[in-house]
């Protein structure tokens, strides 16, 4: 038994299929899916039907040349002049495309659009049907496939984001003519289940035809029916299905529809510090402005009239003290001036006065004679002048009267 | 502060009747100069007490200010 390289195994291969010349020019009519325009031009995509798929290049010169840039998307369902190509590096099979003729949309597609249009007219897909979501939901419904890989992509986010938030499966097929009925079943669950603040209803990406059972029209009537904001999340970014229209919002992915939905706990954290250092300064300002207030007032009504007072009340002292010394001035001058006056007084009464003016004082035996009775005729009298005494005999006595 | 007031307007009174009675020029030339001498220390206790009363107002209006900045707040 021969033992192959995988270089000889690769190469045998290519060799059997260049010998069929039926691959070489052949005719393949299928749905294109999974279209993807690399940046040189070239486009890939898979040609499909209900059961397999196969790969497909149509490169760039050949898209140009036949007019079909732009021309071609998912859903189309084509019939192409192809050729098999066998790459012995990778061991992958593919068809070139070599001409194409774009024939009509698979049924599919016709369908999708038939009942978006009829849902649509009924108000299904309505912007003001649509409620916002719940900021911090604290338990979220999911519904989906217990076995998919979205389950835990939706966890693996979450849990990054917000440990505390819980989580609730309501599991549903998510593939196969009869799971429709099923998810909407499910979202009617978990629209009922009173713990659930939201619902995320999605799945992996696929095909259209693996999709489908997200554009049944029990799943969009449930989508719309549900009372608790729900978020839809069906396939990749590219992908749209019609319980993605219904939905209050649209995640691109099942890991975006977690992002969506789930609160960072570090945001929560940024902003009970941005409401906290918020808080301090509100506190900071409100006492700075009181304490500007209350000294304000303390000025105004305490401050400046404590001090207006007791400049008041000085001048009033100085008033009297100055009031005081004029009294005193006044006294002691009055005193002066009756003093002076006395002493006026007293030398107009200065017998010396009297002496000059001829008057002279008369004494009889050192006591001074007041009366012509005092003295008899010869006695002897001392007269007292200005400028000396005499000392006189009495000659005669003569009376008044 | 209260006693310092009550003290301060007696002696202001009693400066008040000095002045009064030099003015009516009732005293004798002793008595004018107790009553003078007199009248000059009331003035000057009272100038003194003003000054202190004067000296706390300001220094309370300084403690309010400083208050107002560099203090710890008080809750």
């Amino acid at each position: 038994m021969d033992v192959f390289s995988i270089t000889k195994l690769n190469n045998l291969i290519k060799r059997v299929l260049e010998r069929e010349y039926v691959l070489k020019n052949c005719y393949v009519a299928g749905t294109i899916a999974n279209l993807k325009r690399h940046s040189t031009g070239h486009y890939y995509f898979s040609l499909k039907d209900d059961d397999a798929s196969v790969d497909v290049a149509l490169w760039a010169g050949t898209a140009q040349k036949k007019g079909f840039v732009g021309q071609l998307e998912n859903g189309l369902f084509v019939t192409m002049r192809a050729t098999i190509n066998f790459y012995e590096k990778t061991g992958r099979l593919s068809l070139i495309c070599n001409d194409m003729e774009i024939g009509q949309k698979s049924p599919y597609q016709l369908a999708f659009e038939a009942l978006k249009k009829e849902l649509t007219a009924l108000g299904y897909f309505d912007e003001s049907h649509k409620q916002p979501l719940p900021v911090m939901p604290t338990t979220i419904g999911l519904v989906t496939s217990e076995s998919g890989a979205v389950l835990h992509d939706i966890l693996h986010v979450a849990r990054q984001r917000n440990p505390f938030v819980q989580f609730k499966l309501f599991a549903v097929p998510v593939q196969g003519d009869k799971a429709g009925p099923v998810i909407a079943k499910g979202i009617e669950r978990a629209d009922a289940d009173t713990e659930v603040e939201l619902v995320i209803v999605g799945r992996g990406g696929g095909s259209m035809e693996d999709l489908w059972c997200f554009n049944d029209r029990a799943v969009v009537e449930a989508v719309y029916n549900c009372k608790t904001p729900i978020v839809s999340a069906v396939g990749h970014e590219t992908d749209y299905t019609l319980c993605d229209f219904a939905a209050d919002v649209r995640g691109a992915t099942p890991s975006h529809a977690a992002e969506l939905t789930v609160y960072p706990v570090s945001y929560l954290l940024e902003q009970l510090e941005a409401k906290e250092t918020y808080l301090h300064q509100y506190m900071k300002q409100m006492i700075e402005t009181k304490k500007q207030e209350l000294q304000a007032i303390f000025n105004r009504k305490l401050g400046i009239p404590a001090l207006t007072l007791i400049h008041q009340e000085s001048s009033k002292l100085s008033e009297l003290q100055h009031r005081l010394s004029g009294a005193v001035q006044q006294a002691v001058g009055k005193k002066q001036n009756d003093l002076l006056l006395m002493g006026q007084q007293l030398e107009l009464l200065n017998p010396l006065h009297l002496l000059l003016k001829g008057y002279t004082k008369i004494e009889h035996d050192g006591s001074p004679i007041h009366s012509v009775t005092a003295v008899n005729v010869g006695d002897t009298v001392n007269i007292t002048m200005n400028d000396g005494s005499l000392t006189a005999k009495v000659e005669e006595i003569i009376t008044n009267g | 502060m209260a006693n310092t007031l009550k003290n301060y307007e007696k002696k202001y009174a009693a400066l008040e009747e000095i002045v009064r009675t030099l003015d009516a020029n009732e005293l004798s030339v002793n008595d004018l100069l107790t009553q003078y001498k007199k009248g000059l220390t009331l003035v000057k206790e009272c100038s003194d007490m003003l000054q202190s009363v004067e000296g706390e107002v300001r220094q309370i209006i300084e403690e309010v200010r400083i208050g107002s900045e560099g203090q710890k707040y008080f809750f």
